[in-house]
């Protein structure tokens, strides 16, 4: 437990350290960075011995004269789980900002950002540890608080000013049901101990349930409350986005892990829910992935796309203990939790990688893009490898959170029965079209993005290739990426005894047994690569290659605009679901005999907040503007509202439902 | 079981190649064309692995690794299916999801090959690929739950090879509706009329013609064995489910999977000389289709 | 024989789907006209014993589902010179996809039924639930005056295969009563689009509300 203190410390002292040193730009951002991964460090080999340690917990508490409130940390196997890719990836992007802060001379100030980035980690982790309903409370309030002063730092613009105000309104509904929730769960008197919570909640089990979707799932991109993701992830510099995607979003999961337990028994209820929902948000994500333009924003809807993933597969462990089959459940919350690390590891990957050639190209526009692998052929790598992984491509991570999703919901439709095994079948096509579009996404980001010729015009100034800062923590995690496409068992291993936590009749040893073959499949699969290979070079002998333009069918002069375009590639697909898409077309020219010029133009909104949200805060804003007229010129009209207040007051006396004391 | 598994997985090997040129054979034979000979595809693949290769400027590793990806993922695939009706040479419960994402693998580097040209011409191809891929994948995983609930097995190898007889006499429907479905993607991923056309090139109507146009040498040759390859894994298939031989002695059932597979690609050149290419926006309903079919066999194991 | 009515049972399935997705209006009747082959070999495959109504049965069902009202649609669509349901309201793959919920819908709520099992044909009851859900989905996104009739003959057929299971039990009775039904509803309908094409010159059935007064 000193360990982990000790990390926090560390996290906060870098938090004051750079603020001390905002004035020295450099200073501020070494000093940051080199707290973040000291505490990085600390953090995480205290997260592995308690994951891999068979003892109790490890408790520390002490008073705090907050009411009800004490500071209790617990580090169990369950926080641990999620501390750990919390500490390494907080490590990481702590380096690649450094270089990506360097790099944007016109950007947020080091020291500012690294005092939101340090004190970002700290809270993140005091969320998973606290064992105090109210000092969890704080923490969740003071993460938010610092990833949205993170979210707005980059640009002056107005654009991030909106995502930021969205993000700010959306966890604060968010902080609200929590804080309902954490009454309706709360001990009487005393402090709010999480082991003090009573086994049978004062509440109806859905009113809980929805509190713990709207409070958690908010954070945790759950659809429908991911709105606020795409637009605050986008606008933040590289490394926070990572952060945000590849962490915070595990953060709001690990919530629905550690509460879920608390709302009583296991209710089929919610896996349906979780389900749907999951389903949805894998598709929906996916979908809208695919169509975006902000290469930042294809991402962020891959959040929304695996986050969905994780949900469902959430919702398959929930199902498989509510009727019974701790197999499924087993399987289930494995799929989740693995599902959690690998997207931890490959998303930070992408938007480190994405977040860098965006830079360097001084766009996000992916139309603009093009070129990359062969200008920066490791970055650009790197970026590759990171698609492939998410992309759930055997060999790489992301093939065994996806694997065990299919597994958990082949084996509940083969021996759960009536709805449920109905949902596993339905989520079995959910998640098959999903993954075909998380394919169709990534080579869109990739081929369009990465390959071909660039589209735009090439900046002289753009030739800045990025620095080790920046290219050395994406290296680090692109290994890991490789090492755990060939041995997906150790993460199933790793993450046994969190899960044994949430399934206590479950086997966690079978998962591991399940993965080996995987695991096999993606070394064979990179030793038949080697082999092909060298198969190849033997035929092609260097001499006898030729280079040559790619073949022009008969024009002259091809050139970079004649390429495939993004739109066109999604074009298919698109018009093909146009109905969940809803894509507007503004198409115009192309008249008469001799057009002169045309203009042709898509857009693609996120269908839940045209669709459901503005209506609604539009209806809620006119309501609202209507109390407007109770403000009148006139001394006397507020006397009268004096009045009026006395005689309302006065007339409760009289109602019963005053409780006198 | 290896021992036969070994046989009629080299046997697939070698005659991989075959199954292309029967379909168009019959294609021609139909038109009242002579077609070109049997063995030709043979010949092809050694005079293309002798060329030299040519590689655009505008390229990277990317557009190298893909006819490696599009070779070694059906490769790979070919170990997890039981070739012999018996059982594979490799697998593991739930290397059907696996099956599924190695072809995804080959289609994804495919693509992102094409992509690397420049050339709009394959990008085309790649647009289209995927767009046909998201309905393809639930027709395939469709099938393979419907497979997995008619024999409860989770492996290609058993559910084809050891329980398939058990399906037959529970739920022959279901399995029926399954070889039908399966037939249909194996038409669209092997690029096969009226999904795709072998035959032209002409970028109005091709798929994976189009997406290949700019390889060469050892890597056309390495593309064209690939897809032969992914031709011979989903013919197997389809006659693993609608022919199951479970019962029989091994070397017969070695020895039956080649007239099966060639009554397939004799099938599907007939279906290709008979029915026109569907045009493109009804290539999806067409895979639906199939997808539906599958889905029919699910629900009435379900019942 | 349970083997090939639960064959004939599929191909039925199988004729509504290809009603679902076809839009051109003389394929539709086409199958329709094998739907009602189909049903007509059904009362020898649904296991109740083979007599002489079953003969009758038979080739009555044959007679009018495959002969005769397919010859009266085709004459009401030379008439009225349509060809296809113009501007579908839902595309062919989300009409496959209502097919397979109706479907999935028929063969749940089917177990759920008391004595759906007890027929000698255990498809039956589903299979009648599906078509004529099936029919309600035509009856409800196609447009056209004559698709509905389409619909409504699906609905019917739907009816048609409940009623076998009851075969056993009320000889004839049921079976000729749906037959005349359908008979009769078939004629008017077709004689009603022949009056609204001659009196709008459309067959657009969001306009019959105009026929006010």
């Amino acid at each position: 437990m000193i360990a982990t203190l000790g990390a926090i410390a560390i996290w906060f002292t870098g938090a004051l350290a750079s603020f001390v040193a905002r004035r020295q730009p450099a200073r501020a951002a070494l000093l940051g960075a080199a707290a973040a991964v000291a505490g990085g460090l600390l953090g995480g080999a205290a997260a592995l011995r308690a994951i891999a340690s068979r003892g109790a917990s490890e408790v520390f508490s002490a008073g705090w004269s907050v009411p009800y409130g004490a500071l209790t940390l617990r580090l169990d196997a369950l926080a641990a789980a999620f501390l750990l890719p919390l500490c390494l990836i907080g490590a990481l992007c702590a380096v690649y900002g450094v270089g990506y802060l360097r790099a944007h001379e016109d950007g947020p100030s080091p020291g500012a950002s690294f005092t939101a980035y340090n004190l970002l980690l700290a809270s993140m982790a005091v969320v998973t540890l606290a064992a105090n309903l109210v000092l969890l409370l704080m923490a969740w309030e003071v993460m938010t608080l610092a990833s949205f002063a993170l979210v707005v730092s980059d640009q002056e613009s107005r654009a991030a000013r909106g995502a930021g105000f969205l993000y700010l309104v959306f966890s604060h509904i968010a902080a609200g049901a929590l804080l309902l929730l954490f009454i309706l769960l709360a001990p009487g008197g005393g402090s709010w101990d999480m082991a003090r919570v009573p086994a049978h909640a004062a509440a109806p089990f859905a009113w809980l349930f929805v509190l713990v979707l709207i409070g958690f799932g908010t954070k945790a991109a759950i659809v429908p409350f991911h709105v606020w993701l795409p637009d605050a992830h986008a606008a933040a510099p590289a490394h926070v986005s990572a952060l945000m995607s590849g962490v915070m979003i595990t953060i709001g999961f690990y919530g629905m892990a550690r509460f879920l337990p608390f709302l009583g028994p296991p209710n089929p209820f919610a896996a349906f829910v979780l389900v749907g929902l999951g389903a949805v948000g894998a598709l929906g994500g996916a979908l809208l992935a695919l169509v975006q333009r902000d290469a930042k924003r294809v991402l962020a809807y891959s959040t929304v796309d695996n986050a969905g993933l994780v949900t469902l597969a959430m919702g398959v462990g929930v199902m498989g203990q509510a009727t019974g089959a701790p197999r499924i459940a087993m399987l289930g919350w494995t799929a989740a939790l693995v599902h959690v690390w690998t997207h931890a590891l490959a998303k930070p990957l992408l938007f480190g990688g994405i977040g860098a050639i965006a830079h360097a190209l001084a766009s996000r526009d992916l139309e603009r893009w093009g070129g990359v692998l062969r200008r920066w052929p490791v970055l650009g790598t790197l970026t590759l490898i990171g698609g492939l992984s998410i992309a759930a491509i055997p060999g790489f991570a992301g093939v065994a959170g996806e694997w065990l999703i299919f597994r958990a919901l082949f084996e509940a439709a083969l021996s759960l029965s009536g709805p449920a095994r109905v949902t596993a079948l339905l989520g079995i096509v959910a998640v098959a079209m999903t993954a075909a579009f998380s394919v169709a996404c990534y080579v869109r980001l990739i081929g369009i993005g990465l390959l071909g010729v660039p589209r735009g015009e090439v900046r002289e100034s753009s030739r800045v290739a990025p620095g080790p800062a920046v290219i050395a923590p994406l290296a680090v995690i692109a290994m890991l990426c490789v090492t755990a496409g060939w041995f997906p068992q150790a993460i199933a291993g790793m993450l046994a005894r969190p899960v044994a936590s949430l399934v206590p009749r479950g086997d966690a040893t079978l998962v591991t047994a399940m993965l080996q073959p995987l695991g096999v499949l993606g070394m064979a699969l990179t030793g038949a690569f080697a082999l092909l290979a060298a198969l190849r070079a033997a035929l092609v002998r260097k001499s006898a290659v030729r280079e040559a333009v790619t073949w022009d069918c008969g024009y002259a002069r091809p050139g970079p605009r004649m390429q495939y375009t993004a739109a066109s590639l999604a074009e298919p697909v698109s018009s093909l679901f146009a109905p969940m898409l809803r894509t507007r077309i503004e198409a115009l020219g192309l008249t008469g005999l001799w057009p002169s010029s045309a203009r042709w133009r898509s857009r693609t909104l996120d269908q839940t907040v045209t669709g459901v949200y503005r209506p609604a805060f539009g209806g809620f804003s006119s309501l609202l503007l209507r109390l407007r007229d109770l403000q009148q010129p006139r001394v006397t009209t507020y006397l009268r509202y004096v009045v009026l207040a006395l005689l309302v007051v006065l007339a409760l006396l009289f109602l019963p439902i005053v409780v006198r004391p | 079981m290896s021992g036969s598994a070994t046989t009629a997985l080299a046997v697939v090997l070698i005659i991989a190649p075959l199954l292309p040129s029967l379909a168009s054979r019959t294609v021609a034979f139909i038109t009242g064309r002579r077609g070109a000979p049997l063995l030709q595809p043979y010949r092809d693949l050694v005079k293309l692995l002798g060329k030299r290769a040519v590689y655009s400027r505008t390229t990277t590793g990317v557009f190298r690794a893909a006819p490696i990806a599009v070779l070694a993922t059906p490769l790979l695939a070919a170990a997890l299916v039981p070739f012999d009706g018996h059982g594979s040479l490799a697998g593991f419960a739930g290397d059907a999801i696996a099956f599924a994402g190695l072809l995804a693998l080959g289609r994804m580097l495919l693509a992102l090959g094409g992509l690397d040209t420049g050339s709009s011409f394959e990008g085309m191809g790649a647009s289209r690929e995927l767009a046909f891929a998201s309905f393809i994948e639930p027709a395939l995983f469709l099938c393979f739950a419907a497979l997995a609930l008619t024999t409860g097995e989770l492996s290609l190898g058993r559910m084809l090879g050891g329980a398939i007889d058990r399906g037959w006499a529970q739920a022959p429907a279901s399995l029926a509706m399954v070889g039908v479905s399966l037939f249909v993607v194996m038409l669209a991923e092997a690029s096969r009329g009226p999904v795709d056309d072998p035959a032209t090139h002409l970028e109005l109507t091709m798929i994976h013609e189009v997406t290949i146009l700019d390889h060469s040498g050892p890597d056309l040759a390495f593309l064209l064995y690939g897809s032969a390859l992914k031709f011979a894994l989903f013919a197997a298939l389809v006659v693993d489910t609608l022919m199951p031989r479970t019962g029989w002695p091994t070397p017969l059932a070695v020895a039956a999977l080649i007239p099966a597979l060639a009554v397939v690609a004799v099938l599907v050149g007939v279906i290709e000389s008979t029915f026109a290419r569907l045009r493109l926006v009804q290539v999806p309903q067409f895979l639906a289709g199939a997808a539906a079919l599958a889905a029919l066999g699910v629900i009435l194991r379900v019942r | 024989m349970e083997r090939t009515g639960e064959v004939l049972l599929l191909l039925v399935l199988m004729t509504d789907f290809a009603v679902l997705v076809t839009d051109r209006l003389s394929t539709c009747i086409r199958i329709m006209a094998a739907q009602g082959v189909l049903l007509g070999l059904l009362p020898f495959a649904s296991g109740a014993a083979i007599g002489v109504h079953t003969v009758v049965l038979s080739l009555g069902t044959i007679a009018i589902k495959s002969i005769v009202l397919p010859r009266v649609l085709s004459w009401a669509i030379r008439e009225a010179e349509v060809r296809r349901e113009l501007e579908p309201s839902i595309g062919p793959i989300g009409m496959v996809v209502l097919g397979l919920v109706a479907v999935g819908v028929a063969f749940g709520v089917a177990t759920r039924l008391p004595h759906a099992g007890a027929t000698v044909l255990p498809g039956l009851v589903p299979v009648s639930l599906a078509s004529l859900m099936m029919g309600f989905v035509v009856l409800t996104t196609r447009r056209k005056a004559l698709s509905l009739v389409i619909g409504y003959l699906m609905l019917e057929n739907g009816i048609y295969v409940f009623g076998l299971t009851l075969a056993g039990a009320i000889p004839l009775l049921v079976e000729m009563g749906v037959l005349l039904d359908v008979l009769v509803g078939v004629f008017i309908m077709g004689l009603v689009v022949f009056q609204i094409h001659r009196q709008l010159e459309t067959q657009d059935s969001r306009r019959l509300t105009e026929l006010r007064d």
